[in-house]
Order: structure tokens, then sequence, then C-alpha cells
């Protein structure tokens, strides 16, 4: 969640659609003695940097990977890979601007659908369900974060809502 | 004597691993690391060293120190406590030890490696 809207912040500061973002965290951290480009990639999960000490960028990209460890406080910094993936495929699917749609299906979910114990299957279920109540049942925005979670291998169980309004949504960069 | 050293987590998620064996090290500094090992009761600790609460971004430290005839690993956080005992220093006392041995601290997230130069061992 915290990559979804530092990537957003500098997706929006610079005026960068899905295709032209570069979907990456910490990018420009690493200084020339390291093998890498970022922290990490939320576009592709595990290929941030490949570094003799460092190790190799150890995010899985779906669900088939997932890491179960005792490290990095249960690999919350490893398994990342997989939510923020899907916060790329979804934004991808539905085109534009990031922060416009996706972004506010990930906002209202963090802020009215999830709790801090809340795991990746309960994000798949609320962000589909957010994205339905926003944008319809039947909308592009619905079904892309729906095949965005089925890509990297979580069936969202969608639980009926309230409708949301539009309201305070995300507008086009002020020019 | 040999410790193995591996942080993971933070912010950034790098893990930071690295080995020293105390034959390895002059023998002021192997005597020095086997007394650090020996005060901070290692070898009593339990295997896992949990924080109050959960603060997903914060360290976790596993270190295994193999003395010849014992093997350990705890893993754990700097703040952590065990079985309601308070275990702060744990982490403290262990990660001097290394210090004192030369294992390599690192003084930041992205790979810049003290040199034994910059992290003398104390004169005891």
């Amino acid at each position: 969640m915290s990559d979804v809207f530092g990537s957003l912040v500098k997706q929006w500061s610079l005026n960068e659609n899905v295709d032209k973002a570069d979907w990456l965290i910490g990018a420009g951290l690493f200084t020339k003695a390291v093998h890498g480009v970022a922290l990490r990639s939320m576009k592709a999960p595990g290929t941030a940097y490949d570094d003799p000490t460092l190790g190799k960028d150890p995010q899985p990209a779906d669900m088939a990977h997932y890491v179960k460890t005792t490290q990095d406080s249960g690999g919350v910094h490893i398994n990342s890979g997989i939510p923020n993936r899907a916060f790329f495929l979804a934004a991808s699917g539905i085109g534009g601007f990031a922060w416009q749609k996706a972004g506010l299906i990930w906002y209202r979910t963090l802020v009215g659908a999830l709790g801090p114990s809340s795991g990746f299957q309960a994000a798949a279920d609320a962000t589909t369900s957010v994205a339905g109540a926003l944008f319809g049942d039947t909308s592009v925005e619905r079904k892309a974060v729906v095949d965005a979670w089925a890509t990297v291998g979580l069936k969202a169980r969608p639980v009926s809502m309230p409708s949301l309004t539009m309201a305070g949504k995300a507008t086009a960069r002020p020019t | 004597m040999r410790i193995d050293l591996e942080r993971t987590g933070g912010v950034a998620g790098i893990r930071l691993a690295t080995t020293t064996a105390s034959d390895s090290l002059p023998e002021p500094a192997a005597r020095e690391l086997t007394r650090l090992v020996d005060a901070s009761g290692f070898f009593a600790l339990p295997a896992r060293i949990d924080a109050d609460g959960a603060v997903g971004d914060r360290f976790t430290y596993t270190i295994t120190i193999d003395d010849g005839s014992r093997s350990h690993t705890v893993t754990g956080e700097r703040r952590g406590r065990a079985r309601g005992v308070e275990a702060a220093d744990w982490l403290a006392d262990a990660v001097d030890a290394a210090r004192a041995a030369e294992l390599g601290i690192w003084n930041s997230e992205f790979g810049i490696r003290r040199t034994n130069s910059e992290f003398p061992i104390p004169n005891s």
C-alpha cells in the first residue's frame, strides 16, 4: 500500500500515465557500486536488483511464489511484490493516469475496507467490491481489478457494498 | 567460533548478511568476541524474540553462533520480548560482539560497508 501511494505521488508529480511511469520504488537510491535500478519494481517484482553483495531482488510476482519466512517481519517487504503488481495490472487495465481511478479504488479500500491485519485475499476482495461500488459491477474498472488479482493468483470474492460516489475523486493534474 | 549475522526488513527491505569465524581474527579480537558472546547469554535465548505489536517496517535480525560444541540461532527484533521476559538487550549485545569481531556492520541501507579501519576493535 505504501508503495502504491508513493508511486502515485511520483506519477502525479511527473504527470505520467500508466504507460510512461517506471513503477519503481526507490529508483536512484543505489550508488554505482550496486547492480540494480531500485529497491522494488511494481511492474516486474524480483527484477529491481541483482547484486553480488545484496543478492537478487527477492520479490515474488504472484501467489505461486509467495515467500513464507520469519525474516522481514514475515516477508512484508518481500511478498509486497504480489499486491504491488496487482495494482500495476489494475491501473494498466484501466489506462490513463493511475491516480484517477485505480488509485481512488485503492485509497477507498485502504481507508474504509481494510484493517491492520488484513491479508492479500481481503485486499483482492475489498478492492473488487470498492471498484464495483464506485464504477458499477459490470464496469471495465471492476473487471480490470478482478483480472489483475487473478493474474497474481488470487480469485476475488467481492462482497456487496453500498454504492460509493466519486465525490472527492482524484482529478486531472492542475496545470 | 563462527557467527552468522543477517538483517532483513526495514522500509528498503534489503537483506544484509555477513559471517565471521574467530579463527580468522587476530587473537585479541577472537578473545574479545568470545567474552562478548559469553556476556550476552546468547545460548540461553529463545529461538524467537518477537516485538510487542506488529511494526512491519522494523528490521528483523537472525544471528547464529556456533562455538564448536553447540550452535544456536535467534531471530527477532531489537526491542523484542520473549515469554514475557524483557530481552531488549539481546541484539545490542550480539551486535556489539559482531562489531568487535569486525563482522561487517553497514553504515547505510545501500551497500556501503564499513572497513576495519573505520570500526576499530575497542581496547578493553
